[in-house]
C-alpha cells in the first residue's frame, strides 16, 4: 500500500514540475505586444491593386505561423507566437475591396489574427513577412500582411505559355473518343483516345493558367455519355457538355486523322460553318498547328460532323496527324510532340479571341 | 407445387411471343426482299453494259477521282452495279481502295430522287475511320451514285437501320447530297 503512494507521489511530482518549468519558460517568452496598427492600398508595378495591413510591436525576432482553414476559405489565419495584443482593438475594419476585417485573439500565450477577405483565398495572391523597425517613417518592427485583389501573376503563364487576349473566356475542350470508343488505331497500336486526351489536358492546363475557364468533355479514359452508348448518345453528350456551360465561347474537339492508305499524312482542320466564326476559329488554329509542327498543311474543311453541326458556340475540330501514317503515329505517341500541338492549339485560340473578342 | 405451375405457364408464354416475334420478323425481311426483286425486275435492262464512274480517294486522301468503268446491268440494278464497281476496288497505285474488303452490300433500293445504300457490320468493323477516312468513304458511294442525274442524295444504312455517324465524326443519319468538295 506505502510502495502505491510513494509511487503516485512521484508522479504527481513529476507533473507539476514539468507544468511549473513549461510556465516560467511561457511567461519569460511573452514579450510581443502591439503598439502599432495600420493598413493602406496600394498598385503594384503590374497595376494590380493591394490592401498592406501592418500589426508593429515592442520587440523583434517574432516567431508567426499562416494558415488557412479548409472549411473557411474566406479567412487567412496568422498565429504570433507570444504576443499581446496590447491596446489595438479586437475587431478592426479594412478596405471592404479586398480585405473585410480583421480579428485579433489573445489565445493563452500566443495572438490569432484573423484576417476575412473578400473570394475565396484561391482567388487572391497573399504575403506575410516581418520588417525592421523604420525610424524614418515612425514604424516599429511589425508584421505585414499584403493581399491582392487577385491571382495575378503568381499563377500567370510564364514565358512561352503566356498567352493574350483569353482570360475570361470560358473554353470546351473535347478529347475524342475515349472509354469503350479507341478511336482509330495506329500501326503501332498507338490509339487515339489517349493521345486526344493527353494533348487535350495539356490545352486546358495552359489554358488555365493563362485565367481561361475551361471545360473538358472528360479528363480520364472514359466515354462521355457512357459505355455502351449509342454513337447519338455518346456525341450529343459530348455537345450538351458545351450546352449545360451558357457562358461558353468555344467549342474545341481534339482528334488524330486515320485513313486507309498508310501514306496519307498532315495535320488538318474542320468546322460546320454555322457562322464566319467558326471558320475563322479552324483557320487560326490551323495556322498555329502548320507552323508550330511542320506538317503537311491539309488545311480547313467543312463537314457535316456530328459534334460541330450541333454545337451553339463557335465550334472546330482539329485533327492533330494521322495517326495511321507510321511517320507521324511515332510523332503523335511523343510527349514534346504532344506539348507542341497543345501550344498551338492555345496559340490559335488566343489568335482567335484576340480578333473577335467574345 | 402451384407456384412453379405457375411459373412454367408463364414461360411457355413468354416462349410463345418470343416465337411469334422472330415470325414477324421474319416476314418483314422476306417483305423486303420481295420488294427489291420487284425494284430489280422493272429496273432490269436486258444484258446491257453501261457506261458508270466510279470514285476513288487518291492514295494521300487529298481528293476523290472518276474513274470510269463500264458495267454490265443484266439481273442487277445500275445503281447496284455502280455499288458493286465501286466495292470491287482499285488496282490503281495512285488511288486507294477505302470501303473495306469484309464490308457487305446487301442492297441499293431508289425512293424518288434518294438512294439507300444498305451494309452490313462489316463496313465499320473493319474501318479504322478517322474524320478523313469517313469523309472519303462516304464522299465515294455518295458522289458514285450522284452520278446517275435523278440521284439527288444518298443514304447510308447498316443492317437496314439509319445509323448516326459510321465511326464519331460525320453525320449521316440523314440523306447526304454529292460532295463536290472532294473533287477539288
Amino acid at each position: 500500500m506505502k510502495k502505491i503512494w510513494c509511487k503516485l507521489l512521484i508522479v504527481i511530482c513529476c507533473v507539476l514540475g514539468i507544468m511549473g518549468t513549461g510556465n516560467l519558460t511561457a511567461q519569460a517568452a511573452v514579450n510581443h505586444t502591439l503598439n502599432y496598427f495600420r493598413y493602406n492600398n496600394f498598385k503594384d508595378d503590374d497595376g494590380r491593386n493591394w490592401v498592406r495591413i501592418e500589426m508593429g510591436m515592442n520587440k523583434g525576432d517574432l516567431e508567426y505561423e499562416v494558415s488557412q482553414n479548409p472549411d473557411k476559405p474566406y479567412q487567412l489565419v496568422i498565429k504570433l507566437s507570444n504576443t499581446n495584443r496590447g491596446d489595438v482593438k479586437k475587431n478592426i475594419g479594412l478596405d471592404r475591396k479586398i480585405a473585410r476585417y480583421m480579428t485579433l485573439k489573445n489565445d493563452h500565450k500566443d495572438m490569432v489574427a484573423t484576417v476575412a477577405v473578400t473570394d475565396s483565398l484561391e482567388d487572391h495572391e497573399y504575403k506575410v513577412y516581418t520588417a525592421e523597425a523604420d525610424r524614418k517613417a515612425k514604424k516599429p518592427y511589425r508584421l505585414v500582411i499584403e493581399i491582392a485583389a487577385d491571382k495575378g501573376s503568381l499563377n500567370k503563364a510564364i514565358g512561352d505559355e503566356k498567352l493574350y487576349g483569353v482570360e475570361g473566356s470560358t473554353v470546351v475542350i473535347d478529347p475524342g473518343h475515349g472509354g469503350s470508343d479507341t478511336g482509330a488505331i495506329g500501326p503501332s497500336y498507338v490509339k487515339e483516345k489517349n493521345i486526344t486526351l493527353n494533348i487535350s489536358l495539356d490545352v486546358a492546363r495552359i489554358l488555365q493558367s493563362n485565367g481561361v475557364n475551361v471545360i473538358l468533355t472528360r479528363d480520364t479514359d472514359v466515354d462521355v455519355y457512357g459505355p455502351n452508348a449509342t454513337d447519338k448518345q455518346e456525341l450529343q453528350a459530348r455537345v450538351n457538355v458545351a450546352r449545360r456551360h451558357p457562358d461558353a465561347d468555344i467549342f474545341v474537339s481534339i482528334h488524330c486523322n486515320a485513313f486507309t492508305n498508310s501514306s496519307a499524312h498532315g495535320t488538318g482542320t474542320y468546322y460546320y460553318g454555322h457562322s464566319s466564326r467558326d471558320s475563322m476559329l479552324a483557320q487560326l488554329i490551323q495556322d498555329e498547328m502548320v507552323a508550330a509542327t511542320g506538317l503537311y498543311d491539309r488545311g480547313i474543311h467543312s463537314a457535316n460532323f456530328y459534334v460541330l453541326r450541333n454545337s451553339w458556340i463557335p465550334a472546330t475540330l482539329v485533327e492533330t496527324a494521322f495517326i495511321s501514317n507510321p511517320y507521324e503515329e511515332n510523332m503523335l505517341a511523343s510527349a514534346d510532340v504532344q506539348h507542341t500541338m497543345a501550344l498551338a492549339i492555345c496559340k490559335g485560340i488566343s489568335n482567335y479571341f484576340q480578333s473577335v473578342g467574345r | 407445387m402451384k407456384m412453379s405451375k405457375i411459373i412454367a405457364v408463364i414461360m411457355i408464354m413468354i416462349m410463345a411471343f418470343a416465337v411469334a416475334g422472330c415470325d414477324k420478323d421474319n416476314n418483314q425481311q422476306s417483305n423486303k426482299s420481295t420488294n427489291t426483286v420487284v425494284e430489280n425486275k422493272t429496273e432490269k435492262t436486258a444484258e446491257e453494259k453501261i457506261k458508270i464512274k466510279v470514285y476513288f480517294p487518291n492514295s494521300d486522301a487529298t481528293k476523290l477521282v472518276a474513274v470510269d468503268k463500264t458495267v454490265k446491268v443484266a439481273g442487277t440494278t445500275k445503281y447496284k452495279a455502280a455499288m458493286d464497281a465501286l466495292m470491287e476496288g482499285t488496282d490503281d497505285s495512285k488511288l486507294t481502295t477505302v470501303i473495306p474488303k469484309q464490308a457487305k452490300l446487301l442492297g441499293v433500293t431508289v425512293n424518288g430522287d434518294t438512294a439507300k445504300v444498305d451494309f452490313d457490320k462489316g463496313l465499320i468493323k473493319h474501318f479504322n475511320g478517322g474524320s478523313t477516312g469517313e469523309e472519303f468513304l462516304v464522299g465515294s458511294v455518295v458522289n458514285t451514285l450522284t452520278e446517275f442525274p435523278e440521284i439527288k442524295k444518298v443514304q447510308i444504312t447498316i443492317d437496314g437501320r439509319n445509323v448516326e455517324t459510321l465511326k464519331g465524326h460525320m453525320d449521316v443519319s440523314k440523306p447526304l447530297s454529292r460532295m463536290d468538295e472532294l473533287l477539288k
